[in-house]
């Protein structure tokens, strides 16, 4: 199936290279390519300790995350594929800071900090691994453990990466039913991100891995998820690799967990690749169809030539035009940002307020020395959540604007009438969603497709938001860990005095925490903003260019066609013709595919 | 601390509270019942997240499976085991009510017919076995657990719910340091109650053979993240040191059948085979490969786990174990169950009397604040006295001071902390108190002075006060 689209692809490049087209070409190599190997982020995230790094290794089928009884993966690791091998640690922003050529590094680079540390302040880790699963397109990405205890910060980053992901493989273990907070991860978990996979790891260990196994089923069946289990055994599938034992392999789990990867998570994936390679196909063959037929219709009636020919001269001019800095488009795009940034900003204020408000509220009821640890991080989930809402509501207007745009342009472009998706010779909305470069089809909205916070690098970015969070401290003194086990009167003053004190303490620390978060959100917020604004923009530009380009090379062709000899003429015609039939047989296979696919 | 002056402290108490009860009318039946704790065993609780092996280490203390233990969640109601001279098994209703329960010994622990009883509140285990002697262990449903109703009896029972506690000490299973842990020891910062204090407080991490991943490495990888723990100032500064634990090990091993035995040396006696077979439980119950009986297969994996069979089978294999004594005794010191009853009995045992009187003085002052508004005046009264008994008892004090040092509240050096510990254990060793006068004179000189000190809060004052007050009963004691 997938052979067959990329057979189209490479025939409507090979056809659109004749008509002049290297544009065209370009577009739909690159589209093949993303066919073969399409970005697909699959996050691996559970409670620490639960043989999230060994199970990575065991699907890698080599040792490459370290495993140790104690030390924990502390980072963010994203695995992808790529030579020659090597580590690099960025910070949150993306800039590198230190970069090792031996994967055996990464065992430093990526476990604990010494304690006391703040681990999230840390960067995150870029793995480029040799690896035969990893060649199909697929990200891994490495998460430190939930629920930890230590820090509930943890589990927002996750689920701030999750945002970004394709799918999540949640791993628990076979020595005890699903807890409750695991559960609760998992609820929250499934909204941002729906394909979940379940893995019950170190099944080799306890003898009742099948009751436990169908219990959790149990479990997650009556909260209406209904989610695969993969129980696996990492040091079996370890011991079966170097001893090349194959049974032993199949009872470790990993062949059943890829089949399930593959099927739940990459399949999907490939059918959206294919699905846009397939849009890149047909509307590569309509613009080549038109250009086409007009040449075709000029080598027979010179006079529709002509008057073809000025028809598409102004509209080169209109396009031109709306390549220049003082386009509407472009108008409307700067103050659309602007807008958008300051509603979004305003409603953020909002937020912060309202938290604020509530948090003070309960510090007036409460002893901050009993209740700071929650206290804290309710302030710091909800921050979280004020966040990823930053970065949604981020996403809406920039599909709004986008849309707006659209449909100014096609005004401009066209005159009148409402953008139509297949048989307006200038209709760019329709070819939006099956043209964006560097970021995958996730809706049907156009503005989705080339502007979004989604895939590996969108991840980044949000993560990169919330660690910023993350890394923001309480700064309180001594609050936490007071507090007095006797009830003596002795103790009574001293105990009130102290209590005012952390009132005091506590309310200047979640005022300051929150203005520093403020200001951390919405610096990365306009950051956000400016990439969304910038990506839009290069759209727009390289969609017009395209519109642009294909008329220009039709306009040639008309020009070469009235210039021609009768005899040239009729052997030009021959080749438009036999041009023309290879179009419409790329147009009609794309149907057929589409059937097949559909 | 003495039988005989523990004895003349619970007696002052006992007095205390029951004519408060004559006082308090709408608070007798509870006043009554906390003075009755003084003449009863000391309280353990057995608490952790849902299979934390909370029953496992318990019948590792009895020496006996009593506790049912399975691979569910199996504790559901509050067990209590207490010394009796006849077997019985008890339901108390929640009004208080008792009745007869039938029972039988199953292979996983007591068979209780709970079928058809009804409304329980607590289910009570009469035994008589000597390790119950003088304490009570209890056995909790897990925190965490999804079961409504389930988690929130051991929060009731030990005070997390607000209440008075029940318990006079905890023995608190960690697996991980989880965040519903900390939760929970955090939860008692207030008023007298046992649990998140390190002085009523042995924190077990327990499982420890699967830290590892069963490895026969794995006790030395938990015994290594024990120790990490015990350093970490927060959060389980509140608790002191940390012990790690294989719980299946210790049970077995003060269990163990003859036939067990045979069965590890039968394995043993082909070692590359049976390697083969302790790949993973699963392999291990293969009929294919295995010598044993499905029977047999089952009743290993139970009793030892995949960890417990590698460590007994290799020792049998090489000659380090040559009969089931030898077996339980190497299983016992694997499982590091030793230092858990070392901790019981010199942590808590030692001092249960003292332990006693301070969780039944922190019930008379929630029972004072309770009824402060009904009856203020019998309140006040009974607050006051609870607060003069307190003040006017050493080793209670001693007992805060060593709190509030050990939590980090009286910024106590290191060489204090220990200090206080020392004479804890001192004022508390029945005999002559091996001090000299004229050290103790300098001690209580020393410590006077700190408690001075312009510099200090309330918190070290307190503390510095109540060593000076320690001193002071240890020279009376040797003049007297």
């Amino acid at each position: 199936m997938s052979l067959l689209i990329s057979e189209a692809a490479l025939d409507a490049a090979r056809l659109a290279r004749s008509l002049g087209r290297e544009d065209l070409a370009a577009v739909l190599l690159a589209s093949r390519g993303r066919l073969a190997r399409p970005e697909t982020v699959l996050v691996v995230i559970g409670e620490f300790k639960k043989g999230k790094s060994s199970l990575i290794n065991g699907i890698l089928g080599r040792d490459l995350c370290p495993v140790d009884d104690d030390i924990a993966t502390a980072r963010l690791v994203l695995i992808r594929h790529g030579t020659p091998e090597r580590v690099i640690v960025r910070n949150p922003d993306g800039t590198e800071l230190e970069r090792a050529g031996d994967l055996a590094e990464l065992g430093r680079l990526a476990t604990e900090a010494p304690s006391g540390a703040d681990p999230m302040q840390h960067a995150y880790l870029e793995v480029c691994a040799e690896n035969a699963f990893l060649a199909h397109g697929v990200i891994l990405v490495d998460t430190p453990g939930v629920g930890g205890g230590l820090s509930g910060g943890y589990e927002t980053l996750a689920l701030g990466y999750l945002h970004a992901a394709d799918g999540l493989i949640f791993v628990t273990d076979a020595s005890g039913p699903l807890s409750r907070a695991e559960l609760e991860f998992l609820a929250r978990a499934r909204n941002v991100c729906p394909d979940v996979l379940v893995a019950i790891s170190k099944v080799d260990l306890y003898p009742d891995w099948r009751e436990l196994a169908a219990g959790d089923a149990a479990l997650l069946q009556a909260r209406a998820h209904g989610t695969k289990l993969f129980p696996l055994s990492a040091a079996l599938r370890a011991a079966a690799l170097s001893s090349g034992d194959a049974a032993l392999n199949m009872e470790s789990g990993f062949p059943a967990l890829l089949d399930g990867i593959s099927g739940e998570i990459l399949d999907p994936s490939r059918a959206r690749a294919a699905a846009r390679c397939l849009g890149d196909v047909r509307a590569a063959a309509r613009q080549c169809e038109a250009a086409l037929l007009a040449e075709s219709q000029a080598l027979t009636d010179p006079a529709a030539g002509r008057e073809h020919a000025e028809r598409l001269a102004g509209e080169r001019r209109r396009l031109e035009e709306l390549r220049g800095a003082a386009a509407r488009w472009q108008v409307m795009l700067g103050d659309g940002f602007a807008d958008l940034i300051s509603d979004v900003e305003h409603r953020l204020r909002v937020e912060l307020r309202t938290l604020a408000r509530d948090i003070e509220a309960r510090i007036e009821e409460e002893d901050p020395a009993e209740t700071w640890d929650d206290l804290a991080s309710e302030v710091r989930s909800r921050m979280a959540d004020a966040a990823v809402n930053v970065i949604v509501a981020l996403e809406d207007g920039t599909a709004a604007i986008v849309d707006r745009i659209a449909a100014a342009l096609h005004e401009e472009a066209l005159g009148i009438g409402p953008p139509r998706r297949d048989d307006a010779p200038v209709d760019l909305t329709s070819l939006w969603t099956a043209r964006a470069p560097e970021v995958r089809l996730v809706s049907e909205s156009a503005a989705t497709a080339w502007a979004s916070l989604r895939g590996a690098q969108g991840g980044i970015l949000v993560f990169g938001m919330l660690t910023g969070l993350a890394g923001l401290a309480f700064t309180t003194g001594a609050l936490v860990g007071i507090g007095v086990l006797f009830g003596g009167k002795q103790l009574f003053e001293e105990r009130k005095r102290q209590l005012t004190q952390r009132r005091q303490k506590a309310r200047l620390a979640v005022r300051q925490f929150i203005d520093d978060a403020n200001g951390e959100i919405a610096k990365s917020m306009r950051d956000a903003a400016r990439e969304l604004q910038r990506k839009v923009r290069d759209g727009v530009s390289e969609r017009i260019a395209e519109e642009l380009q294909a008329r220009v090379a039709t306009l040639e062709r008309l020009q070469e066609a009235a210039r021609a000899s009768d005899a040239e003429r009729q052997a030009r015609l021959q080749q438009v013709a036999a041009w023309l039939h290879q179009a419409r047989g790329l147009l009609r296979q794309a149907d057929e595919l589409e059937g097949v696919r559909a | 601390m003495t039988a005989a002056a523990g004895g003349a402290l619970a007696a002052r108490l006992d007095r205390v509270l029951r004519r408060a009860a004559d006082e308090l009318p709408g608070a007798a039946p509870e006043l009554r019942a906390a003075a009755d704790r003084l003449h009863g065993p000391l309280r353990i609780a057995v608490a952790g997240r849902v299979k934390a092996g909370k029953s496992t280490l318990l019948n590792a203390l009895l020496g006996e499976r009593l506790a049912a233990t399975d691979s569910g969640e199996c504790t559901r109601l509050v067990t209590r085991f207490v010394h009796d001279w006849q077997y019985r098994v008890t339901a108390v209703r929640p009004g208080g009510a008792r009745e007869p329960l039938s029972f039988r010994r199953g292979e996983r622990g007591l068979d209780i017919d709970l079928a058809g009883a009804g409304d329980i509140a607590e289910v009570e285990v009469g035994w008589p076995s000597r390790k119950l002697e003088g304490i009570e262990l209890i056995d909790t449903p897990g925190l965490g657990s999804l079961t409504p109703g389930v988690s929130e009896q051991t929060e009731e029972l030990t005070g997390a719910a607000g209440g008075a506690s029940a318990v006079d000490a905890v023995i608190y299973l960690l697996r991980h340091v989880h965040r519903e842990d900390t939760a929970f020891l955090e939860g008692f910062r207030d008023a007298g109650l046992p649990l998140g204090s390190p002085v009523t407080t042995v924190l077990v991490l327990s499982r420890a053979d699967e830290i590892g991943g069963g490895r026969p490495d794995a006790m030395e990888s938990a015994r290594r993240i024990a120790a990490r723990y015990s350093r970490d100032p927060r959060p389980l500064a509140l608790a002191g040191q940390v012990i790690p634990v294989a719980g299946l090990l210790a049970e077995t091993a003060s269990t163990l059948a003859e036939a067990e035995y045979r069965a590890i040396r039968d394995l043993a006696a082909d070692p590359s085979a049976a390697a083969a077979l302790l790949l993973s439980v699963d392999r291990f119950r293969d009929p294919e490969r295995s010598p044993l009986t499905e029977e047999l297969r089952e009743l290993l994996l139970r009793r030892f786990g995949l960890f417990g069979l590698r460590v007994a089978v290799a020792a049998v294999a090489d000659g380090r174990v040559q009969s089931s004594s030898d077996l339980a005794r190497m299983l016992e010191a694997v499982s590091g169950i030793g230092p858990v009853r070392e901790a019981i009995d010199r942590r808590l045992r030692a001092r249960s009397h003292l332990l006693i009187v301070r969780s039944v003085v922190a019930a008379g002052r929630q029972i004072a604040r309770q009824h402060a508004a009904a009856s203020p005046a019998a309140a006040a009264r009974l607050a006051a006295e609870l607060d003069d008994l307190a003040a006017s008892a050493p080793e209670l004090g001693l007992l805060e001071a060593a709190h509030l040092a050990a939590t980090g509240l009286a910024r106590f050096s290191d060489a204090d902390r220990d200090e206080a510990e020392a004479l804890l254990e001192r004022l508390g060793a029945p005999g002559p108190v091996p001090m000299s006068l004229a050290d103790a004179v300098a001690a209580i000189d020393r410590w006077r002075d700190r408690a001075a000190d312009p510099l200090l809060d309330g918190f070290g004052r307190a503390a510095a006060d109540a060593m000076t007050r320690a001193y002071e009963a240890l020279y009376a004691r040797s003049i007297g």
